[in-house]
């Protein structure tokens, strides 16, 4: 049974229609490169299935049920995150706080922050990101780490997919390598991707299967 | 941290200074003097600095003290018991916050412009209500509740420590005050992670209003009657303490005891400034210098850590 189905989904922006009927399947513990021109649609439709944006029409299943998403709430509700291309990291806050923006964990009326600090150190662990302190603010993290810390953040609450708007986008090779690697690892863990990106090269090398999108439709998988 | 050592140290060269220049300074009656200046301006502290971290903002303040005090008299001298007048007076500031938060966070109104609007509204409402005649004499039950004394100090100390405590617990140490934080840090990244936005901006500013219209009854208890130009400038005081203390004007950044701290140089430069002798006209100066001087480091302080960041 594929994780995630979605079937003609349409979506318009007063009279652009930035989907038109677009189909995608995600099977269970795959990686699926996105690609497209600029504004073939790809970014709608993630925020689609991650409850940024609501459809106008079309079906969307996970595990075979239809589902409505309204919300990220309801997303992260069935198991898929979104890392998103501007990372959504509050600057002021240091590295536990991001991980949990949203879903703080409190005892009786206060945060519960040894908790927060203890896991967060170890999705960080898990990820092998190299960050010493995670009660550092985000702020003075390098564009690596952060990009880093918003996957952590979307792997941290037991996922089964994660989708990445242009994780590579704006860092150094070496940087890029490893966010790769951390894509690889989720597979590991069982997790599927949706991995959206220009790089060609990066897509073909870490994902099972590359979905084409035009016009807001797929043209070609 | 840095920020609070930092005006910790100003703030014990400045009393050093006093004390070499004016021993008065340091004297009880003196410190007392310092510390009832600050309470009610403290409570509005405790509000506004949970605004500012949210990245919003309060101009009303002044308006909603004068209104709720006015409010609170005439409901007294119409007869009506003290016990009512107060809850009206507090109704009427949680409302009056509420449509502060509606105007600003549902309709997208400009923070500034909303609230300067509502302190406008509640200026006159203030001395509409008076007609330039200020209500007077009210029951000894009610004005013990800004002339009492408990364990020697005015009561209304006893609110403002009260009222800073909750305010840096909730800000520092709950959910809600992370969620201030992230609202101020990045409102669209809380969207997307589940915070209702507008339902904590529209919660901060009940609280303010709540803290005003307080402000505005203790006053109205303590100076035995109900003047419609009994505050003068406390919210742009507030908010300079607040900015002294490290709360940033685009939010996300702040806490209330640094603020306090903030708070407290200013109210000890006004002291100060009195007891020397300075033309009380001059001392909007030097408050002035003293926030310019914050900005500048600020702003400073500032570019270097996103320079800091650019260059890792």
């Amino acid at each position: 049974m594929n994780l995630v189905e979605m079937v003609d989904i349409h979506k318009a922006f007063g009279a652009v229609h930035a989907l038109d009927g677009a189909n995608l399947t995600i099977g269970t513990n795959e990686i699926v490169g996105l690609v497209g021109d600029n504004a073939a649609g790809k970014s709608t439709l993630m925020k689609v299935l991650s409850g940024a944006y609501r459809k106008d029409s079309g079906t969307i299943l996970i595990r075979g049920i239809r589902r409505e998403i309204h919300s990220p709430e309801d997303a992260r509700k069935f198991g898929i995150e979104m890392v998103y291309q501007d990372l959504a990291l509050a600057d002021n806050l240091d590295v536990t706080a991001n991980i949990f923006m949203g879903r703080e964990v409190s005892k009786g009326f206060f945060l519960h922050n040894d908790l927060m600090v203890s896991e967060a150190r170890f999705f960080i662990d898990r990820l092998g990101i190299n960050i010493a302190d995670v009660g550092q603010s985000v702020q003075t993290l390098s564009g690596g780490q952060r990009q880093s810390i918003a996957l952590a953040r979307a792997m941290a609450f037991n996922a089964s997919l994660v989708i990445m708007d242009e994780p590579t986008a704006n860092l150094s090779p070496a940087a890029a390598e490893r966010i790769l690697d951390i894509i690889h690892q989720l597979k590991v863990q069982g997790m599927s991707v949706i991995h959206i990106s220009h790089r060609m090269d990066e897509v073909r090398r870490v994902s099972d299967r590359i979905v084409v999108m035009s016009h807001g439709k797929m043209v070609d998988a | 941290m840095r920020r609070a050592i930092g005006l910790l140290l100003i703030n014990a060269v400045f009393i050093f200074f006093m004390v070499l220049k004016a021993p008065v300074f340091v004297s009880g009656p003196n410190i007392s003097v310092i510390l009832s200046n600050m309470a009610l301006e403290s409570i509005a502290l405790a509000g506004l600095t949970l605004l500012l971290v949210g990245g919003l903002f309060d101009l009303s303040v002044d308006g909603v003290v004068a209104a709720s005090g006015v409010l609170c008299a005439t409901i007294m001298t119409a007869g009506i018991a003290p016990v009512l007048a107060i809850l009206a007076s507090l109704c009427a500031g949680i409302l009056v916050g509420w449509l502060n938060g509606f105007l600003v966070m549902h309709l997208k109104i400009n923070a500034l412009i909303a609230t300067l609007g509502m302190w406008w509204m509640m200026s006159g409402v203030a001395f509409g209500l008076t007609r330039s005649i200020t209500p007077y004499g009210f029951p000894d039950s009610f004005q013990i509740l800004g002339q009492a004394r408990v364990l020697g100090v005015r009561i209304y100390v006893w609110y403002a420590i009260v009222f800073l405590l909750i305010s840096a617990v909730v800000l520092s140490y709950t959910k809600f005050g992370r969620h201030i934080y992230i609202m101020g840090g990045n409102k669209e990244a809380g969207r997307l992670f589940g915070i209702h936005i507008e339902r904590t901006g529209v919660m901060l500013y009940v609280i303010m209003g709540f803290l005003a219209a307080f402000i505005g009854v203790v006053l109205c208890a303590r100076l035995n009657a109900g003047a419609p130009n009994a505050v003068d400038g406390m919210t742009m005081r507030v908010i300079a303490a607040a900015v002294i203390g490290g709360c940033s004007l685009s939010g996300g950044r702040g806490t209330v005891l640094v603020g306090l701290l903030g708070l407290l140089l200013l109210t000890m430069l006004s002291n100060a400034a009195t007891i020397l002798g300075i033309d009380p006209y001059w001392q909007k100066l030097i408050v002035g210098i003293v926030l310019l001087s914050a900005l500048v480091l600020d702003s400073a302080g500032s570019k270097i850590r996103i320079k800091r960041r650019n260059t890792k």
